[in-house]
C-alpha cells in the first residue's frame, strides 16, 4: 500500500550550522529530485528547500524502503554523515505529512508567522518538481491542495496582514498617517541596518524620493548608492525635512539631532504639512516633545514594538482560525486518498461477486435446459441485480469513508471475508 | 396612507439603528473587513425614506419644503444617499457611527413635527424648476456640510491616538489621516459651492421675478428667518474655505472647523425652520394641515 511521506529538517529541529549544509541551489534541483525519485520505494517527489527548511516529500511503497531511501538521500546527496543529522530528521506519514505541508504553506510553522513567501516557494518547487516529470497523482493533488491552503488563509483570516517586524511596524503606522506611501518622500537619518531594512521596506511600499541624511556627505553617498537615495548633509536647522514627509532616525549622537526648536521652524515653513517621525535609535535622537507639535507624530522603538507585540497576540488567534481551515482541508484531502487505496479492493470485491454469479447461473441454467431464451434471460438480469444490490453498500460505505484508517479497516476486512486476495492469485 | 408614512419612517429608523449596530461591532473587532452588512442596512433605509417621500409627494401633491417634518425626511435621505457612497468610496464604515445618530435623529424628530402641509403657495411652488434645484442644492450642501464633520471627526479622533500611542481596534480600521482630512475638506468644499450656487439661484429667480415674485420682494430678505440662516451658513464656510486656501490651514485646525460646521449647520437649520418666516419662505405657514 502506497503511502505520503514527509521527511526533512527545519528551523525548530536543527541549528542553522546544520540546516546550511543542505542548503539546495535552485540550479541543481532537477539532479536531486531524479537521485531522490530513482530510489527504491519512491514513486513520486518534491523537494522543498527553503533557509528555514529542507524537507522532502514522497510517495512510497512500504515504510522501510522508504527510510533507507531518503536517509541515503540526505549523506549521499550532500555528503553529510547520518550521525550529525539522525536525531534532527523528522518523518511524518499520511495524515501527519499532509498536515505539516498545509501548515508549512499556510506559512504557520514558518520561524515569523503569516510570511508571505513561503505560499510561493512552496509552488515555485512543486513547479519545478512536475517539470522534472518526479510528481504523480498523489503528490499533485496534495500540492494543489495545499496551494489553496495557504491562499485561503491569506484571504480568510488576517494572518499576513498584521505587522510583526520594526520595519513593517513603522509602514503600518505610515499608513495610518498617509494612506499611501505612493509619491511620498523619506528621509533616513543613520546608516544602521535597521535604516536600511526600513527604507527597502518603504521603497516597496510605493516611497517616490529617499534622501539619505548623514553628518559626513561621503557616508551618505555611500548608503545612498546602496538603497536608491539622494544623499544630503545632516544641518541642525534640518532643512532637508522640508520635503520629506517621513523621518526614518537610527543613529547614535550625544545630542539629540532632531529639537523641537528647529522642528518648530521648520514646520512653519513646511505650511504645517503632515510629518511622521520614526525614532528607531536607542538613545532617542529626536526630541520626544517635538510629538506635541501640531502635524507631527513622533514614534519611538517602544511604539513600534507595543504594535508589534498586539499584532502577535492577534496572528495567534489568526493562527487558530487557519488550523481550522487547514483541518477542513486535510479531511478532504484525506477521503481522497481513502478512495485510492479502496478501489483495487472494491474492483476485486465486484470481480469476486461476478465470478460467483456467472458460476451459479451456468449451473442453474444447466438443470433447466426448458426454459426459453427470454426465461434465461430473466434469470440473468435477476442475478445481476441481486449481486448489483449486494455489492452496492459496502462499495459506497468504502468510498465515502473520510478516515485512511476506517478505510483500510474496511478493505482488508472485506478481502479477508470474501478471500479476495487469493481469488486475485488464482 | 398617514401609517403607511410612519411605518417607512420607523423602518429606515430599525436599518439605521442595525447599521449603527453593525458599525460599532465592525469598529471594535479589528480582524472585521466585511462591509457589506453595513452597506445593505444603509441602502434600506434609503429606500424607505424615498418610498416615503414619494408618498408624501404623490398623495398629499407635495413637496418636502413646506413643511418641518417633511424637510427632516428629505434631509435624513440625502444625508444617507451622501453618506452611503463616501463609506463606500473611502472605505470607512465607521462613519456611521456618526452619521446615524443623525439621521435618526432627525427621522424621529420628523414624527413629532407638522408633516404633509397642503397649502395653495406649496403647491405652486411644485411647478418651479428654480425652486426644486434651489432646495435640492440646499439639502445637497447640508448632508455634504454633515458628511465634511463626520469626517472630521474621525480626523480627530485618529490624530488623538497616533499622538498619544494608546491603540484601539478602530486605529487599525480607519484610514490615514491624509485621507480623512481629503475627505473632509473635499465634502465641505462641495458643499459649499452647492451652497453658494442654491443662494444664487435663490437671488437670479428673485431678480427674473419668476414664479417666485408671488411670494414676496427684496425687502423680505432681513426678515426671513431662513434666508438670514441661510447667509449665516454660507458666512461660516466661505471663512473655512478661505482659511484653507489662502492661510494653507490643514489637519487638526481645518478638521476642527468642519466639525463645528455641524453645529452651525443644524443651527441654521433649526433656526430657519423654528422661527416664523415673514418673508419669502413665507409659504412655510401652514394653511391645512393632514397630519400633525
Amino acid at each position: 500500500m502506497i503511502q505520503i511521506v514527509a521527511t526533512g529538517l527545519n528551523h525548530r529541529t536543527a541549528p542553522v550550522d546544520l540546516r546550511e549544509k543542505f542548503a539546495l541551489p535552485e540550479e541543481s534541483l532537477p539532479q536531486a529530485l531524479q537521485l531522490l525519485y530513482t530510489l527504491p520505494g519512491v514513486q513520486e517527489c518534491v523537494i522543498l528547500s527553503t533557509c528555514n527548511r529542507v524537507e522532502l516529500y514522497s510517495v512510497e511503497e512500504s515504510e522501510a524502503a522508504g527510510e533507507r531511501g531518503t536517509a541515503s538521500f540526505f549523506s549521499e546527496y550532500f555528503g553529510v554523515e547520518q550521525s550529525q543529522y539522525i536525531n534532527h530528521l523528522y518523518r511524518l506519514y499520511d495524515e501527519k505529512a499532509a498536515r505539516h505541508l498545509f501548515s508549512v504553506a499556510s506559512s504557520l510553522d514558518s520561524m515569523i508567522v503569516g510570511e508571505p513567501q513561503i505560499l510561493g516557494q512552496v509552488k515555485d518547487f512543486f513547479s519545478l518538481a512536475q517539470a522534472a516529470g518526479t510528481t504523480g497523482k498523489v503528490l499533485n493533488s496534495l500540492f494543489a491542495r495545499a496551494l489553496s491552503v495557504g491562499k485561503r488563509t491569506r484571504t480568510e483570516t488576517a494572518i499576513g496582514e498584521l505587522a510583526v517586524s520594526v520595519p513593517y511596524a513603522a509602514i503600518e503606522l505610515a499608513k495610518k498617517v498617509f494612506d499611501s506611501l505612493k509619491g511620498k518622500s523619506v528621509a533616513i537619518l543613520g546608516r544602521g541596518k535597521m535604516s536600511e531594512l526600513t527604507c527597502r521596506h518603504l521603497k516597496r511600499a510605493g516611497v517616490d524620493g529617499i534622501y539619505v541624511v548623514n553628518r559626513n556627505l561621503d557616508n551618505a553617498v555611500d548608503f545612498a548608492k546602496r538603497v536608491g537615495g539622494v544623499p544630503l548633509e545632516y544641518k541642525p536647522d534640518l532643512d532637508f525635512l522640508m520635503h520629506a514627509d517621513v523621518l526614518v532616525c537610527s543613529t547614535r549622537a550625544d545630542q539629540p539631532l532632531v529639537t523641537r526648536e528647529a522642528l518648530e521652524k521648520i514646520m512653519v515653513r513646511r505650511r504645517h504639512r503632515i510629518l511622521l517621525l520614526i525614532d528607531i535609535s536607542v538613545p532617542r535622537e529626536i526630541d520626544p516633545s517635538v510629538n506635541d507639535l501640531e502635524n507631527v507624530y513622533l514614534f519611538n522603538i517602544d511604539h513600534l514594538q507595543n504594535i508589534i507585540e498586539e499584532n502577535r497576540t492577534l496572528r495567534t488567534e489568526e493562527a487558530r482560525k487557519a488550523g481550522a481551515i487547514i483541518e477542513d482541508e486535510l479531511t478532504q484531502f484525506l477521503g481522497w486518498i481513502a478512495s485510492l487505496d479502496v478501489v483495487p479492493t472494491i474492483k476485486a470485491f465486484r470481480e469476486h461477486l461476478e465470478t460467483l454469479r456467472t458460476y451459479e447461473i451456468s449451473r442453474v441454467l444447466k438443470d433447466f435446459s426448458g426454459f426459453d431464451h427470454d426465461q434465461r434471460q430473466l434469470v440473468e438480469e435477476f442475478s445481476k441485480a441481486l449481486i448489483n444490490k449486494i455489492g452496492h453498500m459496502p462499495s459506497i460505505r468504502l468510498k465515502t469513508t473520510n478516515d485512511a484508517d476506517e478505510a483500510r479497516i474496511y478493505s482488508n476486512t472485506l478481502r479477508q471475508l470474501f478471500d479476495l486476495e487469493d481469488s486475485e492469485k488464482k | 396612507m398617514e401609517s403607511i408614512s410612519v411605518i417607512l419612517i420607523l423602518a429606515a429608523i430599525g436599518c439605521l439603528a442595525a447599521n449603527f449596530a453593525y458599525s460599532l461591532r465592525f469598529a471594535r473587532n479589528r480582524q472585521e473587513n466585511r462591509t457589506r452588512t453595513g452597506f445593505v442596512f444603509s441602502l434600506l433605509a434609503l429606500v424607505f425614506l424615498v418610498a416615503e417621500f414619494m408618498l408624501v409627494s404623490m398623495v398629499a401633491r407635495n413637496v418636502p419644503l413646506t413643511s418641518m417634518g417633511d424637510s427632516m425626511i428629505f434631509f435624513a435621505a440625502v444625508l444617507v444617499a451622501v453618506s452611503t457612497s463616501a463609506a463606500r468610496v473611502s472605505g470607512s464604515q465607521v462613519i456611521w457611527l456618526l452619521v446615524s445618530p443623525i439621521t435618526i435623529a432627525l427621522c424621529a424628530l420628523s414624527l413629532g413635527a407638522d408633516r404633509w402641509l397642503s397649502t395653495t403657495a406649496a403647491q405652486q411652488t411644485v411647478n418651479s424648476t428654480f425652486l426644486i434645484i434651489h432646495v435640492l442644492f440646499f439639502v445637497l450642501s447640508y448632508a455634504l456640510f454633515s458628511i465634511g464633520a463626520a469626517f472630521g471627526a474621525l480626523f480627530l479622533l485618529q490624530d488623538s491616538v497616533l499622538k498619544t500611542k494608546n491603540y484601539t481596534p478602530l486605529f487599525f480600521k480607519l484610514p490615514g489621516l491624509t485621507k480623512l482630512e481629503k475627505y473632509s475638506v473635499r465634502s465641505v468644499m462641495v458643499g459649499f459651492i452647492l451652497l453658494t450656487l442654491a443662494l444664487s439661484l435663490a437671488f437670479v429667480s428673485l431678480q427674473g421675478a419668476g414664479p417666485l415674485a408671488t411670494f414676496g420682494s427684496k425687502r423680505h430678505l432681513i426678515t426671513d428667518a431662513t434666508v438670514i440662516a441661510s447667509i449665516i451658513l454660507w458666512v461660516y464656510y466661505a471663512i473655512f474655505a478661505l482659511l484653507r486656501l489662502t492661510l494653507g490651514w490643514t489637519g487638526r485646525r481645518v478638521c476642527y472647523l468642519s466639525l463645528i460646521g455641524l453645529f452651525v449647520v443644524f443651527g441654521t437649520y433649526i433656526f430657519g425652520k423654528v422661527i416664523p418666516n415673514r418673508g419669502l419662505h413665507g409659504f412655510e405657514t401652514p394653511t391645512t394641515m393632514v397630519v400633525k
